[in-house]
């Protein structure tokens, strides 16, 4: 829009109004600037199968089956191959791995894959833990019988903004009473929002003139 | 000439007067020990940002001991040597992590081998978690003096996509043999 400011005094005042009010509806509908600290709006998508690869919204920690480690020393394991580890024996059927994300990204996905041709299945566990002796178990997915052996589940949406300082977080998969190469834990995949850094006013103002 | 011997018999007496003070320091400072004069580098490009041929824009390192890797299987045997080092006869392996959008440009293997038949291996190795792997690098071992370092080169920069795919850095190593860290030169 344009406006002839050349125009009668009422008109271009008319006119100013209305651009005002324009303007002002249009910010009304913006939707404001997320500050630091701030956690995005959500959901981002309904949650279904593909919930967690929008494209160029979240970031992503991926973590190979074949970095994952037992719990306990008497848990045999074997590697059938393509990043997946079996368990083979033992009676502590769980296996971790640290997750080191920025602080304060958002978690948001866990999704899980997995080779499952058994009656058993594998469940990983988003956990976070406070040091003294308590955890909590943010989300979880399992697996479920996949044709051809190889699959991925997705968790439900859940919300867990990182805290570096107080919460260590770990993925820890339990694969059950199974001990054979018929269900491997091939890796998980955690899809989060990365934290937003202003640093534009972190050091205030310049004291002194440039 | 005679100023010259005199300014030369000056220096030598400030010289020795400062060499207690160096010595001292050296141990009630925290500086490190001498370092491991067994330890042989093989120069490589990943080694330029040292020098002024370091590439624009800069570049990064992610060092990984190789205590740090943990075996792939429970059948394995695996010692602790020492010094960051470990031994296994199976493969061990730990998750790389770095930025999406990081460019790997090689990664440096450092290892212990003094003599030995035999080498130490090194694997960059992509996963699609559904069966799909591919090796983006792979290197062995070549000098078997003690410790050492060998870099190796990707045949082009890998860019990281943590969206598609899981990458893990792989070692095996023949009997006698230690993997000490790899190194891993990339651009953000």
């Amino acid at each position: 829009m344009i406006i002839d400011i050349r125009k009668s005094g009422a008109t271009s005042a008319k006119a100013l109004s209305c651009m005002m009010l324009g303007l002002f509806a249009a910010s009304a509908a913006i939707p404001v600037v997320a500050a630091p600290g701030d956690h995005p709006v959500e959901p981002y998508a309904p949650v279904s199968a593909q919930a967690d690869q929008p494209a160029g919204t979240f970031g992503y920690l991926w973590i190979a089956g074949s970095t994952f480690h037992p719990l306990d020393s008497t848990t045999t394991y074997s590697y059938p191959g393509n990043g997946c580890i079996s368990k083979t024996g033992g009676s502590n059927p769980v296996f971790a791995h640290k997750v080191v994300l920025p602080q304060g990204a958002v978690a948001r996905f866990v999704r899980l894959y997995f080779y499952d041709d058994s009656t058993s299945s594998v469940v990983a566990y988003f956990t976070t833990y406070d040091g003294a002796g308590n955890f909590v178990e943010r989300t979880s997915i399992g697996s479920t019988d996949a044709v051809g052996g190889y699959g991925t589940t997705l968790s439900p949406l859940f919300s867990y903004e990182v805290n570096q300082g107080s919460a260590p977080i770990n993925i820890a998969v339990n694969m059950g009473v199974q001990n054979d190469s018929t269900l491997r834990f091939c890796g998980v995949r955690i899809a989060y929002d990365a934290p937003i850094i202003d640093r534009i006013f972190t050091n205030g103002f310049e004291s002194t003139p440039l | 000439m005679n100023k010259k011997i005199l300014d030369l018999a000056a220096a030598a007496a400030l010289f020795g007067a400062c060499l207690p003070a160096f010595a001292t320091e050296a141990t009630s400072d925290g500086f490190p020990p001498a370092q491991n004069l067994n330890y042989y580098n093989v120069p490589g490009a990943d080694q330029a940002t040292d020098s002024l041929a370091a590439p624009l824009g800069g570049s990064d390192y992610l060092f990984l001991a190789g205590s740090a890797f943990t075996p792939r299987t429970s059948s394995q045997t695996v010692s602790y040597p020492g010094s960051g080092c470990t031994f296994t006869d199976g493969a061990i392996t730990t998750s790389l992590e770095l930025p999406n959008g990081a460019s790997v440009q090689g990664v440096r293997l450092y290892y212990y081998n003094n003599a030995s038949p035999g080498s130490v291996s090194l694997f960059f190795t992509a996963y699609t978690g559904d069966s799909g792997l591919t090796d983006l690098l792979t290197g062995s071992s070549t000098v078997a003096t003690g410790y050492a370092s060998e870099y190796f080169p990707a045949s082009s920069p890998v860019v990281i996509d943590n969206g598609g795919q899981a990458y893990v850095l792989t070692s095996t190593m023949s009997a006698g043999l230690r993997l000490c860290g790899m190194r891993v030169f990339y651009s953000p």
